[in-house]
């Protein structure tokens, strides 16, 4: 009998690995599913949510008052928003709401959400509320006029590409109050009441395409269509996003065709990748720039004569086409491809005889010792290598350091390094959250972390933040950039490319440069 | 026995008392920052300083530690950076996973391990004992990222016997949330389809994770076993006439598994840590991956809490080993 049993239940065990549940395979077809890193996901709050993956996801759930249509990346458009008016001084503006648009809930989205959604980013001052805050933002300073009509009053005149730029950041995602204030409760940070904060890290409030059904942290989230959504209803039913934290998985998953997209594919897997007819590699120049920061404040890193020889000196091609694989266009800006303003214009290419001369009128002809400070995650650690081997060809002899991101970005905040290795992506869609970092050293970012005090280039890139003609605002950020490139604390090093592995069933996917801008409505399958 | 097991329970008290004060000392005073982690490189340097007053790594050390020993004394784990959620909740979402995980791969282990070692001990240099040495180096000494991935590449991706990493198929829906353990709740819930699905995608992350167990055991096994079947009473049980499947069975192994449950208790406690690399490259939401990215943001109340459950689950299978030991040999008796 006992014997009987162990053949039942062996047979059973078999049967079940040889019949996998076919059932499903029917609905398979509308569900869209991406195989991505997530394990960055804190919150999905849009108050709370900075992080790469976390902003994605928000984009698919809150609609905004103005955003950027997929595969659209130069200027936010209308959205919630039906009009908008400004005060002659620029100060007070005023939109007004699209009238019987409806949250997830049945809820209809109404100037008293926008006032909600925008005073508790004030209140919570959680990591993105800066985005809203630099504008001087105060709960008093937020308003409802009518049913459709919110106000927000600024401290002073900014311009408009920035301000709207920030209106269409996630952390400017209209949230349904009611909700919110259902679900809030009082925690330690928040003992006056958390306005639905800790609720809303994983469930969702929101007007968007899709609605969250689910968030497990290293695990997936799913994502269900709002069929009913004002203008973009998805093409799929639900999206599964699964952590897949190993782009070889994600590569054999793709083409095994377990999931559709297989996110950030390194050059040598796209090389493979295009063998396969089944798939697409889909290529954007994303909004980030690779970096070598130089604190002016040490030995000869002060002379703008050696930071220019250092910059002749970077082997610039051996880091794009060796490290990179090509995987990444050599930049000269600090606006990056994909902005308004980018100048498609190399400076400095590599020319160890200009660097050598260079230092020699320093008056360093034998080079110096310094050191450099990078990130333990590939490539960070090959690209300074590349840079050593470079800089020691003319006598810079560079020790590197490489440390864990909780000793490398105190030590750079304090200004306690000679060279860095870095990248900067943006907070928002404007070359102002590139510039003011970069040039603007009042800002206390980059610029300051460089000690590079350069009232000139700070000047002119305050001066932009309140320009209200666009062109000229962007050719101010231009001259700021021809000086930084002359004497500034940088090397730049290039613009990576995104490329994702799609398969040739997908209708509408747009890689976008920034998981900002990343719209999941448009993609179909076929 | 109850008087032996009381002791034990005072002495494990204090030990995470300690664990749990170290290791917030230690999160404290190294060189790092918390907040660099927590607000990312790009944010401002106010934002940092308010992050760091909202968090309340402002106060001095002694004040931060009062907190969390206040904390501690009514349940409270703290909350983790990375999550936004009680440590105490995550450790009870991310364990069981691992805990399944540990446990199937330990079964693995066990169950061809031992075998093996008592067939490697009789059939001494034999090819088969050969055989068991290459499989205990290749357990040992191979990379586990390399290994998960070649049997990733081979059985999934050429073969396509078994599917796709993860813990479940995407089209299924999991089971209510009742142990955490996904084939204990399928069995719950009565879902076949899920059940034999989460099997199907065990299989390969404890097959990883056995091996590495395995080595061990079989090894220690053919050792031990080795030991035993030089004795006199093997001889007499065999002259007696007995049959050798008993000799081996009721006389040696018994006797011979003593050494081995020692090193099958360290190798479940290190399973249930949770691995970091298996996790990874099989998608497994375990402990493993949950801690390794504390440590590496310094998320202060996950790293404690994570540490201490460590620390908790090693100390208790040590103490059922230990009572396993009288099980094993009643000559063993624990009195004080």
């Amino acid at each position: 009998m006992r014997k009987q049993c162990v053949i039942f239940i062996t047979a059973l065990f078999l049967l079940g690995l040889i019949f996998s549940p076919a059932v499903f395979a029917a609905d398979r077809k509308e569900v869209l599913v991406l195989g991505m890193a997530t394990s960055d996901i804190i919150s999905l709050d849009p108050a709370k949510a900075f992080e790469f993956s976390g902003v994605g996801i928000i984009n698919q759930v809150y609609d905004k008052l103005l955003d950027f249509p997929a595969g659209k990346f130069d200027t936010p458009e209308l959205s919630l928003a039906e009009s908008w008016s400004v005060s002659d001084d620029g100060v007070v503006w005023k939109f007004k709401l699209k009238e019987g648009i409806k949250f997830h809930s049945g809820n209809e989205v109404t100037a008293e959400d926008a006032a909600y959604s925008f005073k508790r980013v004030v209140y919570l001052k959680d990591q993105p509320s800066f985005i809203l805050t630099q504008f001087g933002l105060t709960e008093d300073a937020i308003k409802v006029v009518d049913k459709y009509t919110v106000q927000i009053t600024l401290d002073k005149q900014y311009a408009q590409g920035i301000f709207f730029s920030c209106l269409s950041a996630g952390v400017a995602s209209i949230v349904d109050s009611k909700v919110a204030q259902q679900n809030e409760q009082k925690t330690d940070k928040y003992p006056n009441g958390d306005r639905g904060m800790t609720w809303l890290s994983r469930n969702s409030a929101g007007s968007g395409p899709f609605s969250l059904t689910k968030w497990e942290k290293n695990d997936r989230v799913i994502l269900d269509a709002n069929p009913k959504h004002f203008v973009h209803p998805p093409k799929v039913k639900r999206v599964v996003i699964k952590e897949i934290i190993e782009a070889t998985s994600r590569r054999l998953q793709v083409e095994k065709g377990d999931i559709d997209v297989a996110w950030e594919m390194f050059p040598d897997q796209v090389k493979e990748l295009e063998k396969n007819k089944d798939i697409q590699i889909a290529r954007i120049a994303a909004l980030q720039i690779w970096y070598m920061g130089m604190n002016v404040t040490k030995g000869p890193l002060a002379d703008a004569k050696v930071r220019k020889a250092i910059r002749y000196a970077i082997d610039y091609d051996g880091i794009i086409k060796d490290i990179m694989a090509g995987a990444g266009v050599q930049t000269n800006t600090f606006i990056p491809k994909g902005f308004a303003g980018y100048e498609d214009k190399i400076i400095y290419r590599t020319n160890l005889e200009k660097a050598k001369a260079l230092l020699k009128e320093a008056g360093y002809p034998n080079g110096f010792e310094t050191s450099m400070d990078h990130g333990d995650q590939t490539p960070y650690p090959e690209v300074a290598q590349v840079i050593q081997n470079a800089l020691g060809k003319v006598g810079i002899k560079v020790k590197l350091n490489k440390l864990i991101s909780a000793q490398l970005w105190p030590k750079y905040r304090a200004q306690k390094h000679e060279l860095i290795l870095a990248r900067w992506g943006p907070d928002y869609m404007d070359p102002h959250t590139n510039a003011q970092p970069f040039a603007d050293y009042k800002a206390k970012q980059l610029c300051w972390r460089n000690a590079f005090y350069n009232d000139k280039t700070s000047g002119l890139i305050q001066k932009a933040g309140v320009e209200m003609n666009n062109d000229k605002r962007i050719k101010l950020y231009q001259d700021a950039n021809a000086i930084i490139q002359e004497e500034g604390p940088y090397a730049f090093l290039f613009q990576p490319l995104y490329q994702h592995a799609v398969r040739n069933n997908l209708e509408n996917f747009y890689a976008a440069p920034t998981f900002g801008l990343w719209k999941l409505y448009s993609v179909g399958k076929k | 026995m109850v008087q032996y097991l009381a002791r034990r329970l005072v002495t494990l008290t204090i030990t995470l008392i300690g664990i749990m004060v170290i290791t917030f000392f230690i999160a404290l005073v190294v060189p790092l920052d918390p907040l660099a982690a927590i607000a990312g490189p790009q944010a401002p340097q106010e934002t940092v300083e308010r992050l760091r007053k909202l968090y309340g790594f402002d106060q001095p050390v002694y004040v931060q530690f009062g907190r969390y020993l206040y904390r501690l004394a009514h349940g409270d784990l703290g909350t983790s950076f990375q999550t936004g959620r009680p440590v105490l909740e995550d450790i009870l979402h991310f364990f069981p996973a691992t805990l399944e995980l540990a446990t199937l791969a330990l079964a693995i282990a066990i169950l061809v391990g031992i075998p093996l070692g008592v067939l490697s001990a009789v059939y001494r240099n034999s090819p088969l004992d050969h055989f068991s040495r290459v499989l205990s180096l290749v357990g040992v000494s191979m990379p586990v990222f390399w290994l998960g991935l070649v049997l990733m590449l081979i059985f999934y991706f050429k073969l396509g016997w078994l599917p796709e990493p993860g813990r479940l198929d995407i089209m299924l829906i999991d089971p209510p949330r009742v142990t955490g353990m996904l084939l204990i709740d399928a069995v719950i819930a009565g879902d076949g389809e899920v059940f034999w699905d989460g099997i199907r995608h065990m299989i390969l992350p404890a097959t990883v994770l056995g091996l590495f167990g395995l080595a061990g055991i079989a090894r220690i096994v053919r050792s031990s076993m080795l030991d035993v079947l030089s004795q006199e009473y093997i001889k007499t049980a065999r002259i007696k006439g007995l049959n050798e499947f008993l000799v081996l069975t009721r006389h040696a192994l018994r006797n011979a598994l003593v050494p081995t449950v020692t090193i099958i208790g360290l190798t479940y406690g290190g399973l249930l840590e949770g691995s970091v690399l298996t996790e990874t490259i099989f998608s497994w939401p375990g402990l493993g991956r949950y801690l390794a990215q504390a440590f590496l943001t310094l998320d202060l109340n996950a790293v404690v809490g994570g540490t201490m459950l460590v620390a908790l689950t090693f100390s208790l299978v040590n103490l059922a080993v230990d009572l396993l030991y009288a099980f094993l040999n009643p000559k063993i008796t624990y009195t004080e």
